[in-house]
């Protein structure tokens, strides 16, 4: 018993089994557990979304489409500070197109594009490379990997639409000569534009997710994707603008883009023009909400429902 | 006769049962529209803009991005494209069969489509006039569209993306804010067609030199796609 490695190896109690213990041992550190697991996908997903941690060119397609939706705010920006130059500037200040209430239907095209980049990327990589199975080996339960996921594209979202209103919000706090009363008299339209950009990443998030918890191949995903987001809305102006009002109604709520027009007129109190010319479609406010609300609890229900069969 | 047999394998290869169904569903949207506007009316006058922004914006540049890029570059992105690279076979061939393939499944599926929309949407007399121009502009415009994806995805990993950014960016957002820019346009092409064979029909910008400037990207795609596969190099297994 006096070779260094064998005493390594063997307990004294077992000497019949010595030959055969090569020194495994168990893993006998803390567990981090599945909250841990979740909370892992989730950043993971974040950072992936926005091609954090993967190579350059994962990262060009998100913050190329990032600076694209934040150029409105600059410009619009300059255009104010320029106007503060002349006598009676002031004057074309509220006519200017872009304002809070105007944004997210200024950048729907770059959001759209966003998650159908990035959406078949969270879903379709793991699948394509068959990496549920060590995925669901862990802690993390299939329910947990599809929310995390999800999770992970809803606040990429939302960084992708709160980061050009920030812009814009500072910008004009800036402009105001005394920056307290600048601050007070932005305040108010930061309660509709947290909403609405809740609302608006969790649709479009969760729709994106859902479809492309379909098709592990990128192609599909994103063609789907498109057509789902952009197709209804142009339908239901087609049928809207021929004075075809009850077919119309039901198409608009079938449209996740005009849905959040609908949503985003409410919050930030505006008439609901736009898209449809201003022909009034009587819709109630409340429909526009629980188009989103169904929206938004179904396609997580897919995506789940879709995850809890596939085979790993 | 080389030329047959690539296009028949990238038609198999294009064919999958997947594939055809979502293609089908976007062709059959605007017939679905023609429908309901059928339905509801006795049809409008107005067929050109009311396609225009359902058929040539959107359902024309998908569906060809989705042959362009399965056609090309997605056998070049799962490496089965060695198996054509390293036979003798022109390089300019392959691009060949492969748009010649794939835009034809484009215009198989669409100028029907459209077809039959501009006769159900248009009021009577209206209607068989920009059916024959819309027609004729989404024909075109399907070899245009999947010549420049197909290159697109030769050229670059991210042909898809790419190509939707132009579609929606460039031809979408770009047209209102700078008009110049639809000098590079298919969708102004295949509306300055539609003007130059249907007048009423559509108002674009370019007018009937359309026609021209998509011969030219034509030519341009497929020529650029060529030179560029040509250099492609067939790296060994890894």
């Amino acid at each position: 018993m006096n070779d260094p490695t064998m005493a390594v190896a063997t307990p004294a109690e077992t000497p019949a089994g010595s030959i055969y213990d090569i020194g495994y041992r168990r893993y006998e550190g803390p567990r981090l557990g599945r909250a841990h697991a979740v909370r892992s996908m989730f950043s993971y997903s974040l950072r992936s979304a926005y091609g954090i941690g993967r190579g350059t060119r994962a990262k060009i397609a998100p913050l190329l489409l990032l600076t694209l939706a934040a150029i409105p705010a600059i410009a619009i920006l300059a255009a104010l500070a320029l106007l503060r130059q002349f006598p009676g500037g002031e004057a074309f200040e509220e006519e200017l197109p872009i304002r809070y209430d105007t944004y997210f239907g200024t950048i729907t095209t770059f959001l759209i594009l966003f998650c159908a980049a990035q959406a078949p990327e969270l879903f379709g990589r793991d699948q394509r490379h068959s990496l549920l199975a060590l995925y669901f080996a862990r802690a993390l339960r299939r329910t947990d990997y599809a929310l995390a996921r999800i999770g992970g594209l809803v606040a990429a979202l939302l960084i992708f639409l709160l980061v050009p209103q920030a812009i814009l919000f500072l910008g004009r706090v800036l402009l105001s000569a005394d920056v307290l009363d600048g601050v007070a008299g932005e305040l108010p339209a930061l309660a509709p534009l947290l909403g609405q950009a809740a609302l608006a990443a969790l649709l479009l998030g969760g729709l994106s997710m859902a479809v492309s918890a379909f098709t592990p191949r990128r192609a599909y995903a994103v063609a789907g994707i498109i057509a789902l987001f952009i197709i209804p809305s142009i339908v239901a102006g087609v049928v809207v603008g021929l004075g075809s009002r009850d077919v119309g109604r039901w198409l608009v709520l079938l449209s996740p883009t005009s849905i959040l027009d609908g949503t985003n007129a409410f919050l930030f109190d505006t008439p609901l023009g736009g898209s449809f010319e201003g022909i009034a479609l009587g819709l109630p406010d409340v429909a526009y909400f629980a188009a989103a609300a169904v929206g938004i609890v179904g396609s997580i229900a897919i995506s789940i429902r879709r995850l809890a069969r596939l085979t790993a | 006769m080389i030329f047959s047999e690539v296009a028949r394998v990238t038609l198999r290869a294009l064919l999958g049962r997947r594939r055809t169904i979502l293609m089908l569903l976007l062709a059959g949207i605007p017939i679905l529209v023609g429908l309901l506007v059928r339905a509801n009316s006795s049809g409008v006058s107005d067929v050109g803009p009311t396609l225009d922004g359902l058929v040539i914006r959107i359902v024309l540049p998908l569906v060809a991005l989705v042959f362009g890029t399965a056609a090309l570059g997605s056998e070049l992105e799962d490496g089965t494209a060695v198996h054509l690279l390293t036979k003798p076979i022109r390089r300019s061939t392959i691009v060949l069969a492969k748009v010649a393939v794939a835009g034809t499944l484009t215009a198989l599926l669409l100028v029907p489509s459209t077809v039959i929309a501009a006769l159900l949407i248009g009021r009577a007399g209206v209607g068989s006039e920009a059916a024959l121009a819309m027609g004729v502009g989404v024909l075109v415009g399907s070899y245009v569209y999947v010549a420049v994806f197909a290159t697109l995805s030769v050229l670059t990993s991210r042909g898809l993306i790419i190509g939707l950014g132009y579609a929606l960016i460039w031809e979408g957002l770009l047209a209102g804010v700078l008009p110049g820019s639809q000098a590079f346009s298919v969708r102004e092409y295949v509306r300055g067609i539609a003007e130059l064979l249907a007048p009423s029909t559509m108002d674009s910008m370019g007018g009937g030199a359309g026609a021209l400037y998509a011969a030219v990207a034509l030519v341009a795609a497929i020529v650029i796609g060529s030179l560029r596969l040509a250099a492609y190099e067939v790296r060994g297994a890894e």
